[in-house]
């Protein structure tokens, strides 16, 4: 089973929920294995993102 | 004839336990027989007038093993044939032939000097087997068992495999629960653990995840800090040893449950092999190294998390409609590059790459840096794990700024 790596991002208040879901759509082109946010726009958001390690 | 035998008669307060070794001299034989009289169908030489009661076991010492002790008894007594031959030999391996007889709140010994000496040996042993760091080997001896007359066939089948596994997890139970007495004794072993922290897993112990075992073997660390300095020895102890037996016995269990689940398939399903080295294991996992090794395993695990989960607060520029337009063309840009041409790319990069973009993608490549990573990016074989670090590189770059990512822009299409 590969190892994978965890980055989480974290986007202040006043972020639009469209938007993470523009970086949750970035994340995944650029190769990650799952990314998803959560939170709130009045309360900033968190984007959780997984990818394979190569090494 | 126990009659003509000397004999020490010493009256016993049940509310009074008797010393630390006599004690445990009767829990082990307490093991064996649950009633006045021997085992059922006994054909062995036990005395019948060999009654050892099943005294309440101090939790210091033996108590918390008691449970499964106990089980393997139950096993012990429940297999259909006889169990005279354990029997015999677990109550030659605590009593020495000699008898213990509690009867009517009364302790009768036969030969006591023998019982003296052999009680002068057992603390003996047990000092040893701390002074090691951990408990006595088991001593795999199948021809004897085979002699026995459980095991008079060639081959071995469930019921003998059955009844070696009794024997073995009873020994090594035993030897354990010896073993734990003299950790908790603060005898000789302060510096036997500390000399095994020394040995590089100290660091890890204090990143250990549980907050109970954390703040015990933070006990640990603090103590090895102060190793030029004086150590509180009694405190260390206190802490750090509770925490040690705690990782052995858990693991022990789990090794436990699997050979149980063993003695209960066949014979082909379990080999008498996969027994005995289930029982190794099962023995070794008893030891000071195996707990540090467990501490330390747990503890690497919570930094990887740790270095793992590192996050970032971004700006509100970050997700500007503009900014996630360009970085997703570039995307685009980077999955169309000709083979070899990621690699160049990342050799130099059009800009300095940020403190958390550099952490994403050296842990990404098992902790290599992006300059030593030739092996893993370069050449045309490793051309589709170079564009994932490319891509990863422009989707979590910090600097989004035009200027920026028209450098990126300008260096993939200058490959393309």
């Amino acid at each position: 089973m590969s190892k994978t790596r965890e980055i989480v991002e974290n986007f202040p208040p006043g972020t639009t929920e469209a938007q993470m879901e523009e970086e949750q759509k970035i994340r995944m082109k650029a190769g990650a294995v799952s990314s998803s946010y959560k939170g709130s726009q009045a309360e900033g958001w968190t984007l959780t993102t997984i990818r394979k390690v190569i090494g | 004839m126990p009659g003509k035998k000397q004999r020490l008669s010493t009256p016993v307060d049940p509310g009074s336990p008797p010393s630390k070794a006599l004690k445990l001299f009767i829990q082990a034989a307490g093991f064996l027989v649950e009633a006045a009289g021997t085992a059922p169908a006994s054909a062995m030489p036990i005395p019948r007038t060999v009654y050892c009661h099943s005294q309440q076991a101090d939790r210091a010492y033996i108590g918390v093993f008691r449970g499964k002790l106990k089980a393997s008894i139950q096993i012990y007594f429940e297999s259909k044939n006889n169990c005279d031959i354990q029997l015999y030999r677990f109550y030659l391996f605590f009593v020495g032939r000699e008898r213990i007889m509690q009867t009517n709140s009364r302790l009768q010994f036969h030969h006591p000097k023998l019982i003296l000496i052999g009680l002068l040996g057992l603390l003996f042993l047990a000092g040893c087997s701390s002074v090691r760091g951990y408990q006595a080997p088991l001593d795999f001896d199948l021809d004897d068992l085979i002699k026995e007359p459980i095991c008079t066939q060639a081959n071995i089948d469930v019921d003998c495999r059955n009844k070696y596994i009794d024997y073995y997890i009873i020994q090594s139970s035993v030897n354990f629960s010896e073993f734990v007495r003299e950790l908790t004794s603060e005898r000789n072993t302060t510096n036997l653990i500390l000399d095994n922290l020394r040995t590089g897993v100290d660091a890890a112990i204090t990143v250990i995840g549980g907050a109970g075992t954390k703040a015990a073997l933070g006990a640990a660390a603090t103590g090895l800090g102060g190793l030029h300095g004086n150590i509180d020895k009694r405190l260390f102890y206190k802490k750090t040893v509770p925490a040690l037996v705690q990782f052995m016995d858990a693991k022990r269990s789990l090794i436990l449950a699997e050979i149980l689940k063993g003695r209960a398939q066949d014979i082909n399903t379990y080999p008498l092999s996969l027994a005995i080295r289930d029982l190794q294991g099962f023995n070794d996992a008893g030891s000071i190294s195996a707990a540090i090794n467990a501490v330390a395993a747990e503890g690497k695990q919570q930094a990887e998390k740790a270095e793992e989960s590192l996050s970032i607060l971004r700006d509100p520029k970050f997700v500007e409609v503009r900014a996630q337009v360009e970085v997703n063309n570039l995307l685009d840009l980077a999955n169309s590059l000709p083979s070899g041409k990621a690699w160049e790319i990342l050799q130099n990069p059009p800009s300095e790459l940020d403190e958390f973009t550099n952490a994403q993608v050296e842990g990404e490549l098992g902790d290599t840096q992006l300059s030593a990573a030739e092996g893993l990016l370069g050449g045309a074989d490793n051309d589709a794990d170079a564009k994932i670090i490319l891509k990863l590189i422009l989707s979590i770059l910090n600097d989004r700024s035009k200027e920026n990512l028209a450098k990126w822009v300008a260096a993939v299409n200058s490959e393309q």
